[in-house]
């Protein structure tokens, strides 16, 4: 059975377990959900935000949010898409590597992976406060 | 008023008040963050410790209750009304939260589109050996161009190293009091903003100060650094991206400006003009550039309504001490008739103000009470007026290369001598 999309509330669950595995050591599937929760928070700000929601993974949705980010207008897009890390943090994340082996995953590969996943995050957490409905 | 309709100035009364009448059931859900919305609507946000507890959940459900029938319009829904936050979030809501009530655990948060710098005050830099002064004014059309002119202009016959920076980026008067159009540097402060953004602010900086038009026949040295270069360019495409954060607040950006004028051109004193009014720009340069702030005025009740709604705020929001010992007041158009009694009433306008809301409610000829406070007649307190003496020479826009020295002597020479002596006092701290 599938159930509907609650991004909001799975990219906070997705980021809470990514973070007792990276302190458990557990690198590897840290690195999934921390990939995971990024994806979740970005596709809970984007109908907010005036994007249409795609049914694609983070490596395909966050060049397009940063793309969008870009041509914004607006003083409250700005607000929260200002918190958006430079660059491409997930390129080498991939939704198929819950397949891989965990060699793969080095603390020094997650790390920026976390980074990243904060800071949506923090742009998820700005925008409820703010009042937007997500 | 109408059934049902709360306005937004009696939210705070109505919270106020359901805290004292549900003072039980909420004490146990404290620390509580009250956060109103971008649009105006209060909502609760706790700890998510307290999440798992029934007892905690059901005193917050009652609460929640309460706080929207309090509030109407301005509350949310009972079941969407609560937050969870982690230890993060709450760190970062605390930043710029007001206690509402002295003894509970329960603070106000506003969020704003925009003016949130005037929430909070900076921490002083008291490694930074530069003094920077800031001149801002509730309303235009009062000096401040002129006097920066005239100020630096003296402090380099000092043998200061001034440098003169335009933040009045909506309305650019300075540069164009003290440039000759021709003379204007290749970039202005608004491009350095933009090239910021990209990555290259470091390509514009060395080309975005130069000398005033009157020379530079000094002991000291005078650098201006105008609003725009030469080329205005797309002067609104640019001024439209000047309050962007990226990464960190544009006040961050700023400050790294400055920081990186200062290294360049190493000044003694920075003067930097700010927008007048409540302007996100004038906040950041009154509150947050750790700046001392020379408040211009004349006596006029618009001027003395807009300064009460500030200093007000201060008060309200617990910044009175961080901020008041940074201010001092200016007599900017102080007129050619009668001067002597126009100064009284302006320092007796002032003296309310500070006393009001800055100063400390203690009886300032106590020596033994301690606190901040002052009679009206002390000399060098943030009320005494600076004055600046209006005369037909000083028109509006007159730069001094154009203006009489007796008529620059007979406004100044009076807000020079104390603008010295208040420098010296400012510096006393760094001195070894």
């Amino acid at each position: 059975m599938v159930h509907p999309e609650e991004y909001c509330h799975a990219h906070r669950r997705h980021w809470k377990d990514a973070e007792v595995l990276f302190e458990n050591c557990r690198w590897a599937n840290a690195d999934q959900l921390y990939g995971l929760s990024a994806e979740c928070g970005l596709k809970a700000l984007m109908p907010e935000l005036g994007m249409a929601v795609k049914y694609e993974h983070l490596d395909v949705i966050w060049p397009d949010f940063a793309s969008f980010a870009t041509s914004a207008q607006g003083r409250i897009n700005a607000r929260y898409l200002a918190l958006l890390p430079c660059g491409t943090p997930f390129s080498g994340w991939s939704v198929q590597n819950r397949y891989a082996h965990s060699c793969h995953f080095p603390k020094s590969v997650v790390e920026p992976h976390r980074k990243a996943a904060c800071a949506v995050r923090q742009m998820v957490d700005a925008a409820e406060q703010d009042g937007v409905q997500l | 008023m109408s059934d049902g309709f709360i306005p937004f100035d009696e939210m705070r009364g109505r919270v106020l008040k359901l805290l004292m009448s549900s003072r039980k059931s909420s004490a146990e859900i404290e620390p509580i963050y009250l956060v109103r919305d971008l649009l105006g609507r209060v909502r609760i946000t706790v700890s998510d410790m307290i999440e798992a507890d029934e007892s905690s959940r059901a005193a917050l459900r009652r609460f929640a209750g309460s706080l929207q029938t309090a509030l109407g319009a301005h509350g949310y829904p009972a079941e969407v009304s609560v937050l969870f936050a982690d230890t993060a979030m709450l760190d970062r809501l605390d930043k710029g939260a007001m206690r509402i009530h002295h003894n509970r655990n329960v603070y106000w948060v506003d969020r704003l589109v925009t003016g949130g710098d005037w929430w909070t005050v900076g921490d002083p830099c008291p490694e930074r050996s530069v003094t920077r002064y800031t001149f801002y004014s509730v309303k235009g059309g009062v000096g401040r161009s002129t006097t920066a002119e005239v100020l630096s202009w003296h402090l380099a016959r000092n043998g200061e190293r001034v440098l003169v920076v335009d933040l009045d980026l909506e309305s650019p008067g300075l540069s164009s009091a003290m440039l000759d159009p021709d003379s204007l540097p290749r970039f202005g402060v608004t491009d350095w903003f933009v090239e910021d953004l990209v990555g290259q602010g470091d390509q514009v900086i060395d080309r975005m100060a130069v000398y005033p038009s009157w020379g530079m026949d000094f002991d000291g040295e005078v650098h201006v650094v105008p609003a725009h270069g030469k080329e205005p360019g797309e002067y609104l495409a640019k001024l439209g991206r000047v309050y962007m954060d990226k990464e960190i607040p544009w006040t961050a950006r700023l400050e790294r400006m400055l920081s990186q004028l200062e290294e360049k051109y190493e000044p003694s004193i920075v003067l930097m003009e700010s927008r007048s009014g409540l302007h996100d720009i004038a906040a950041a340069t009154v509150t947050d550039l750790d700046a001392q702030v020379l408040l211009f005025a004349i006596n006029s009740d618009s001027h003395w309504i807009d300064y009460d709604i500030l200093f007000d705020h201060w008060r309200t929001h617990g910044l009175a001490s961080r901020i008041r010992e940074r201010l001092a007041i200016v007599s900017g158009l102080t007129p050619e008739l009668e001067p002597e009694q126009y100064l009284q009433r302006f320092r007796e306008q002032a003296w309310e103000l500070f006393r009001g809301h800055l100063y400390d409610d203690v009886d300032p000829a106590d020596h033994s009470a301690g606190g901040y406070s002052f009679d009206i007649f002390e000399e060098g307190a943030p009320h005494d007026p600076l004055p600046i003496h209006w005369t037909r020479g000083l028109a509006a826009g007159a730069s001094l290369q154009y203006l009489e020295r007796t008529t620059v002597h007979q406004a100044y020479t009076q807000f020079l001598a104390r603008f010295d002596e208040l420098m010296t006092t400012n510096r006393e701290p760094g001195l070894p």
